[in-house]
């Protein structure tokens, strides 16, 4: 049976002329509900941005309706998780009457630096599936604009560069260079700790390791499983994207997390999401 | 708003440069030549559709599917794939496209009803590091299969189809022809809980 | 799809540029930067020679127009594949041979056309065969010396 959908599931788009049909009468609601579904990030940024109709259809920047102030209201008013979420009415309603502020309004930009994806993916290391996560940013390139990926986190990462301190650590004595440095053969052991011989602010840079080990074969990538975006473009805030696979009209791309956040708060919560100490 | 009129400024600088150097220059601004080219690519998607039928269709000749697979594949760029998931599995699986049809061909369902949905959505062109255009146009479809032995299976599946849109030149007859090239890439296949 | 339309001048101009300027060309493909846009789909064996007038549709040839848009019908809605494949037959049959270009309109304003990639008369036929569908019209035909057609310009219905 698993098969069976397995291959179904790769079964699309086939429209034959007599047992294909466009779904009328009984599926409106469900049409009603893909209508209202935020489809594509492409999506969530024209309807925050107030730059689409209801059928998703392009306004003109000269279309009476472009960026409409009370049709941003309308729009943003539908981009917030209803379901999981505990952001506050009041937060929501602050966050909606900040982006459409009418001497400042704030807008979305693909382009920006101010947003990222944190992609969870699978990889084979050393036999094992582990969960993996992307940091990815999009940037100006030659003719156009790429996806590259900024920084990764990885659970064997996180704790193969710890290095000791105080007393207790390994060392080379310093003295060493006295005996041309012979003691190195000591220290540069497999499976030894050569993090402890680095500087006091030694800092590991795990997006080369992890460069490394996918051009060495030691990582593979397996698949991607989900993702989220992180968006810190409008001052004084933080708010997060999650893709929710629901059958009503609060679905696709929505606000989850929403927070007033300051300088010192914002540098909090990027350490936290780049999970780093 | 300055940085909106500063922008219209900077085009019209730029569209004055163009027809400076060029006759044959077209307007730019043309809403409905961008619709004209989200038209043109929903319906190659389309074609798609139909060729994909064919090749699954039980009744058409192996000599037939052949050709039209063919077809099919090269509405596509090099290298393109489907990665599928479900409901039970957020789990992408990656199929190369010619794969796919082959597998297409083998699936044997008695009868197929498929069924799609008036809600498309197209996004804009964005333009990559060589100079090509990409979009994304998502539909979705209702596939009912049943078995010889009348296994039944349903889903709705949302897809996710990457465009490029490139503008090229050739020659036919001694005369250069400008063109839009429009082909589909990887294409994302996900369940949805409607 | 529109911020395509901000870059097309730029876009354009690239183009001019990289077709009239050998050094510029090289620079730019040393970067590695746009694939080749120029793209050699149908070539044509003998240099372009005197253009055959080209025959307007609303003139002398308004029947073989109209026996062409008859066989994209017949095609697009034929019972069988044989029977589609036979007028398949019959339809090149009007063509200098299968490989005489075809060029689509997909849109056309202010006195530019914008053409779909162009295709040849035996692709076309078959398409038209495969998605049961008969979705353009003859905008303009340019004839042989023998009296068939070498080049054929369709726009949508």
């Amino acid at each position: 049976m698993k098969r069976l959908i397995l291959l179904s599931l790769s079964f699309f788009f086939v429209f034959t002329s007599y047992s294909s049909a466009q779904i009328v009468g009984e599926n409106y609601e469900i049409e009603q509900q893909l209508l209202a579904s935020t489809k594509q990030l492409n999506q969530f940024f024209k309807r925050f941005n107030g730059e689409e109709d209801v059928k998703g259809r392009t306004f003109e920047p000269d279309d009476r309706q472009y960026r409409n102030e009370r049709l941003r209201k309308r729009y943003l008013s539908i981009l917030f998780d209803e379901e999981d979420t505990d952001i506050s009415s009041q937060a929501k309603n602050d966050f909606i009457e900040r982006v459409t502020q009418a001497d400042n309004p704030a807008f979305l930009n693909l382009h920006s630096k101010d947003w990222f994806a944190v992609v969870n993916t699978t990889f084979l290391y050393k036999g094992k599936e582990l969960p993996l996560l992307l940091y990815m940013k999009i940037q100006k390139e030659a003719l156009g604009y790429e996806w590259v990926i900024a920084d990764v986190a990885f659970e064997p990462y996180k704790t193969m560069f710890d290095k000791q301190r105080g007393e207790t650590k390994v060392f080379l004595h310093p003295m060493s260079h006295e005996l041309d440095f012979m003691n190195l053969r000591k220290a540069l052991l497999k499976g030894g700790v050569p993090e402890s011989y680095t500087l006091a602010d030694y800092k590991p840079d795990f997006l080369t390791i992890f460069l490394y080990e996918v051009k060495m074969g030691i990582l593979q990538f397996q698949t991607v499983n989900r993702m989220n975006y992180h968006f810190f473009g409008v001052d004084g805030w933080y708010f997060s994207l999650n893709n929710f696979n629901r059958a009503n009209d609060n679905s696709g791309w929505l606000i989850s997390d929403l927070l007033q956040v300051n300088a010192s708060q914002k540098e909090d919560l990027l350490k936290m999401i780049y999970e780093k100490k | 708003m300055n940085n909106q009129i500063f922008k219209r400024l900077s085009y019209v600088v730029a569209l004055m440069a163009f027809f400076a150097v060029s006759t044959q220059a077209q307007s730019p601004v043309d809403p409905n030549r961008e619709k004209a080219i989200d038209s043109l690519a929903l319906e190659k998607v389309k074609d798609l559709g139909k060729y994909i039928a064919i090749i699954g269709n039980k009744d058409t000749p192996f000599s037939e599917a052949n050709r039209v697979m063919d077809r099919a594949e090269e509405l596509f760029a090099p290298g393109s794939e489907m990665g599928v998931s479900s409901l039970a599995s957020e789990e992408i699986k990656y199929y190369k496209v010619r794969e796919y049809f082959q597998r297409l061909m083998a699936l044997n369902y008695d009868k197929v009803n498929i069924e799609w949905y008036d809600v498309q959505y197209i996004s804009d062109l964005e333009r990559q590091p060589d100079g090509r255009y990409v979009g994304v146009v998502t539909v979705y479809q209702k596939f009912e299969g049943t078995t010889a032995d009348k296994l039944n299976y349903k889903d709705t599946t949302k897809k996710d189809i990457t465009i490029y849109v490139e503008k090229k030149k050739t020659q036919i007859a001694g005369r250069t022809i400008e063109f839009w090239d429009v082909i589909l890439g990887d294409i994302r296949v996900s369940e949805t809980s409607v | 799809m529109k911020s395509i339309f901000k870059l097309v001048p730029v876009f354009c101009v690239l183009l001019f540029v990289l077709s009239s300027c050998k050094s510029q060309k090289a620079v730019v493909d040393a970067n590695q930067e746009p694939e080749e846009v120029i793209e050699e789909t149908t070539p044509e064996p003998t240099p372009p020679v005197k253009e055959e007038p080209k025959v307007d549709p609303e003139a002398a040839n308004r029947a073989l127009d109209a026996r062409l848009s008859n066989y994209f019908g017949q095609i697009a809605n034929a019972s069988s594949i044989n029977a589609a494949n036979n007028n398949i037959r019959e339809a090149v049959g009007m063509f200098s041979n299968g490989e005489a270009p075809v060029l689509i309109i997909f849109y056309a304003a202010n006195g530019t056309e914008d053409f779909d990639e162009p295709t040849t008369i035996t692709k076309y036929l078959n398409y038209l065969k495969d998605l049961k569908k008969a979705p353009h019209k003859v905008k303009e035909m340019v004839m042989d010396s023998q009296g068939r057609i070498k080049e054929l310009v369709l726009v949508k219905k």
